[in-house]
């Protein structure tokens, strides 16, 4: 599955630039990591992926097909976390992953044993049945990206996920993303700005101010790292 | 795995109605607020005023009967506005986002949501139809079975034009406000107290503020609806309006912005 981003660019009213002409392909069956400073256009890339604002120009394609808002097909390619929660807190875990199912246009003799394979997966059995309300944050994450993958989407995207969870949770987390590029056979896109959570063999894209600066394995550690630090400290 | 086509508005109808069912306070305020118009408000006038022959009505009738569509329209306004505040409260909370990732066209979701919303409303006065038939209101059985598609088309066009205040408004705080400036005049400056006649008798200015509000067709499509005239010049206008706002809530929700 092919997933492609090309000469994707965004102004916020007409004045911020806040994505500049980015080209983007990514891997399937890997983790990618999105790396980058506050504001250097992670989370609007993220919006247009998403569908929730429109690019000013450029285009998103998924195995050839043009992504954009008169075709709403392509997002059952992909599977979304976001960073601040999304779910239904008065509803119970369980009801969160039908809704989505459903949503995602699942017949009830699919999603229903599939959501019994997530329940397992994510090790939710102890409160899936719970109102999302009185769930922890790191229950509730693990609830959140279970719901991504209802579908079975080729490509997870996540905006910092590890955002608001304690370290134990995060390197929970990280082994639990790592994981599923393998088992789900799906492509993972990580926005986040903390390098810790990578392993070596993950892909990595730094961006500053709307551009990407940076592409390549998280192997050549030294020069990534260098380039990172000193785009922090010019922020 | 094979596609429902159906699966995304059972998923929005279960979601609409386990909400409604949930808010407990807002499924029997749903009820009680038009009762307590009826009980209180109607029987205080019942005695006082007689509401002279006048169309759909075959001769002189209580006041009770005249307020009752009225009562109608209120149960479809608040419930499209309560509907539309849970949208402001969705996108605050970020479950929209969940709605807008799925793979299917806005122009079918917002239908889904819409239907969802007029469903509910449609069952609301249904159940306070009940209760007024139990407390004496003399409505023509017939009207029951007539009354459905106007009461729904009347529901469904609130509804949208719920969605239209929901999509400019970006704070659950704005939008109560917007409530009080929007279900109120709507309410009062209408036919649903008293007959557009009787208004002009006492203010012509009031008069055409009401022949000019939305809601005076809504009730009077709703009153004709349920005494056996269910097709009337204002039920086929709110029919060609809810056409036009439909159009204008798909390009709001598709060409505009979600948080």
């Amino acid at each position: 599955m092919k997933f492609s981003i090309k000469n994707l660019s965004h102004t916020y009213d007409g004045k911020v630039e806040a994505l500049k002409d980015l080209t983007l392909e990514l891997q399937s069956n890997s983790v990618t990591a999105l790396l980058g400073p506050n504001g250097a256009g992670k989370s609007t890339l993220f919006k247009v992926l998403a569908g929730l604002i429109q690019p000013t120009t450029g285009r998103i394609e998924i195995e050839g097909l043009v992504w954009d808002r008169y075709n709403a097909e392509p997002l059952s390619h992909i599977g979304f976390v976001f960073q601040d929660p999304t779910i239904d807190r008065m509803r119970s875990g369980r009801a969160n992953l039908t809704y989505a199912a459903r949503l995602q246009g699942l017949a009830k003799r699919h999603f229903q044993s599939r959501i019994d394979e997530l329940v397992d997966a994510f090790e939710m059995g102890e409160f899936v049945e719970r109102p999302v309300g009185s769930l922890s944050g790191g229950q509730r994450r693990r609830l959140e990206i279970a719901r991504a993958l209802i579908h079975r989407p080729s490509w997870l995207f996540l905006d910092e996920p590890s955002t608001g969870l304690d370290i134990d949770n995060r390197l929970r987390l990280s082994e639990h993303l790592h994981d599923l590029a393998e088992t789900e056979k799906c492509g993972v896109l990580w926005c986040t700005h903390i390098p810790d959570e990578l392993r070596p063999d993950d892909n990595v894209i730094i961006m500053n101010r709307g551009q990407q600066v940076f592409s390549g394995s998280f192997d050549s550690l030294d020069e990534l790292m260098a380039r990172y630090s000193d785009l922090v400290s010019t922020q | 795995m094979t596609k429902s086509r159906i699966a995304p508005a059972i998923a929005i109808f279960h979601r609409e109605f386990d909400r409604f069912v949930k808010q407990k306070a807002r499924c029997i305020s749903a009820i009680v607020r038009p009762l307590l118009w009826l009980v209180v408000f109607a029987a205080g006038f019942r005695s006082v005023l007689g509401i002279a022959i006048q169309e759909p009505y075959e001769t002189y009738i209580t006041y009770d009967l005249y307020v009752t569509p009225g009562l109608i329209g209120m149960i479809a306004l608040f419930n499209g506005m309560q509907s539309s505040l849970s949208m402001v409260y969705d996108r605050e909370t970020g479950s929209m986002k969940l709605l807008m990732t799925a793979p299917i066209s806005r122009r079918l979701l917002l239908t889904y949501k819409l239907l969802a919303t007029a469903s509910i409303s449609t069952l609301q006065t249904y159940i306070f139809i009940g209760i007024a038939i139990l407390y004496g209101v003399d409505l023509p059985w017939l009207g029951l079975l007539s009354g459905l598609p106007t009461i729904f088309i009347a529901s469904y066009f609130i509804a949208l034009i719920g969605l239209i205040l929901a999509s400019q408004i970006k704070e659950l705080e704005n939008f109560a406000g917007i409530m009080n400036f929007v279900i109120f005049p709507a309410f009062f400056l209408s036919s649903a107290l008293y007959p557009l006649w009787q208004i002009r008798d006492t203010s012509e200015v009031v008069y055409q503020l009401a022949v000019f509000n939305p809601f005076t067709y809504v009730v009077e499509s709703i009153r004709f609806g349920i005494h056996d005239t269910p097709l009337t010049h204002a039920t086929a206008g709110l029919l060609s309006a809810s056409i036009i706002l439909s159009t204008i809530v798909h390009r709001l929700f598709t060409f505009g912005q979600t948080r």
